[in-house]
């Protein structure tokens, strides 16, 4: 036996006979073996990868939650910094103004009024008839406060009535809110006489005469006049200037004006 | 029904009044469009009226009219109103007419129709303020047909709730 076993494999050119028939029936076999072997490598190979694959796609994944939480932080700080610098801009025409910034959280359920939330109050120095203004315009007044909330009455509120100049020509008159003009998000200025002149265009502004408000503050622009019902007096519509279907901050005026003490 | 049930039921008819309130009243859209904002709270009221009897009718009413009146101006208005609201329709629905979705329909249309004109006058027209006519076409015509086509969904939904809630121990 070793003998034969020693002739097929001594080092010799040709391949013997008896091998080659073995070798030829042995190795499709070993060929299917060899690709079960294979495939169920890759079967483990692909199962430990995919495990792999799985923990670094949920730390991706976690990843991207958390960097998408951070460029949110970021958009809505330049968001705030942008008020900020427009508010800083007014602040430095006007010194003697205190804001303090606020965030609308609700609106009026029933959409018979015009009022909404902001999410400070008294503890932040707000009080009752405090101007509430976006860097546009004015938006309303407090009508009431709690510790960490206001409620604000708009511009465009049945309630609102503040007194109005028009900045050319600084006849006055009284900006309030009507209904019928509520659903088209304006307001009118009226009591301003007969002979009143407006002209579609004009800039309207608070006069002072409110004691809250200060002075000067831009209410909207007059986009139409018309006859009093009674024909009387002429009212103007005006459309503020600040943006009344998208209002996310706004700051509130907690303080203005300084008071002179004069010893007599 | 069970008590179990029936606790169930009213907890699920809370949750849909929550959330219809925080549709109405959430956003940061102060201009109104009377087409697209539905009275949903109104809605739920008329609903949950017709389908519970006089005592939820009136809680409910009551419930949707405090947490309007939070948010709100005028304190203590709609609390009275959707009180006397609810009670009023389970009294139309115990003595006049069927619980089916044709009433729901008209007295839904009505009620807001009603309530609408009494309010106008009550709020606005008492302190000066006039365009009867075109608020009834521009606002309460227009709104009361979109708090009608919500309302139905928000009635078969509360009918949904109860009959699972009824089925469930």
């Amino acid at each position: 036996m070793l003998g034969v076993m020693l002739y097929f494999y001594s080092g010799r050119d040709n391949t013997p006979f008896f091998e080659n028939v073995m070798g030829t029936f042995i190795t499709p076999v070993q060929k299917v073996f060899s690709r079960i072997t294979e495939t169920g490598g890759n079967v483990i190979k692909s199962y430990t990868q995919y495990q792999d694959l799985q923990k670094e796609n949920e730390k991706l994944k976690e990843e991207l939650s958390k960097s998408l939480g951070v460029i949110r932080q970021a958009q809505k700080s330049i968001s705030e910094n942008q008020d900020l610098k427009k508010i800083l801009g007014i602040k430095s025409a006007n010194p003697d103004y205190e804001f303090c910034l606020a965030e609308v959280i609700s609106v009026e359920p029933t959409k018979w009024f015009s009022s909404f939330i902001i999410d400070k109050g008294q503890l932040d120095n707000i009080s009752k008839g405090d101007a509430v203004m976006t860097h546009d315009g004015l938006v309303g007044y407090v009508i009431e406060v709690g510790f960490n909330y206001a409620k604000v009455s708009s511009v465009i509120d049945t309630n609102f009535v503040v007194g109005g100049i028009i900045s050319r020509t600084r006849e006055v008159g009284v900006c309030e809110g009507e209904y019928s003009l509520m659903d088209n998000g304006k307001l009118k200025l009226s009591y301003a006489g007969k002979e009143a002149n407006f002209v579609v265009g004009d800039t309207v502004e608070t006069s002072g005469i409110t004691e809250t408000l200060p002075k000067g503050l831009a209410i909207g622009r007059i986009t139409d006049v018309k006859m009093e019902a009674h024909g009387l007096s002429q009212y103007a519509v005006i459309e503020p200037f600040a943006d009344l279907k998208d209002l996310k901050n706004v700051f509130v005026i907690t303080q203005f004006g300084t008071e002179e003490i004069t010893a007599e | 029904m069970t008590r179990q049930g029936l606790i169930n039921k009213h907890l699920a008819y809370c949750v849909v009044l929550l959330f219809a309130f925080i549709l109405q009243a959430g956003g940061n859209n102060l201009q109104f469009n009377a087409l697209f904002e539905p009275d949903l709270i109104f809605a739920f009221i008329v609903a949950a009226a017709m389908l519970e009897g006089e005592v939820f009718g009136f809680a409910y009413g009551l419930a949707g009219g405090v947490i309007c009146d939070i948010l709100g101006s005028r304190p203590g208005y709609f609390a009275l109103f959707y009180m006397l609201l609810g009670y009023g329709v389970s009294l139309v629905i115990r003595y006049l007419v069927v619980n089916n979705i044709k009433s729901y329909v008209i007295i839904c249309f009505a009620g807001y129709f009603l309530m609408s004109v009494i309010t106008f006058f009550l709020v606005h027209v008492i302190w000066g303020q006039g365009g009867f006519f075109d608020l009834i076409i521009n606002v309460i015509f227009k709104r009361g047909i979109a708090t009608v086509i919500t309302g139905v969904g928000i009635y078969y939904l509360l009918r949904f709730l109860g009959e699972k809630a009824e089925s469930i121990e």
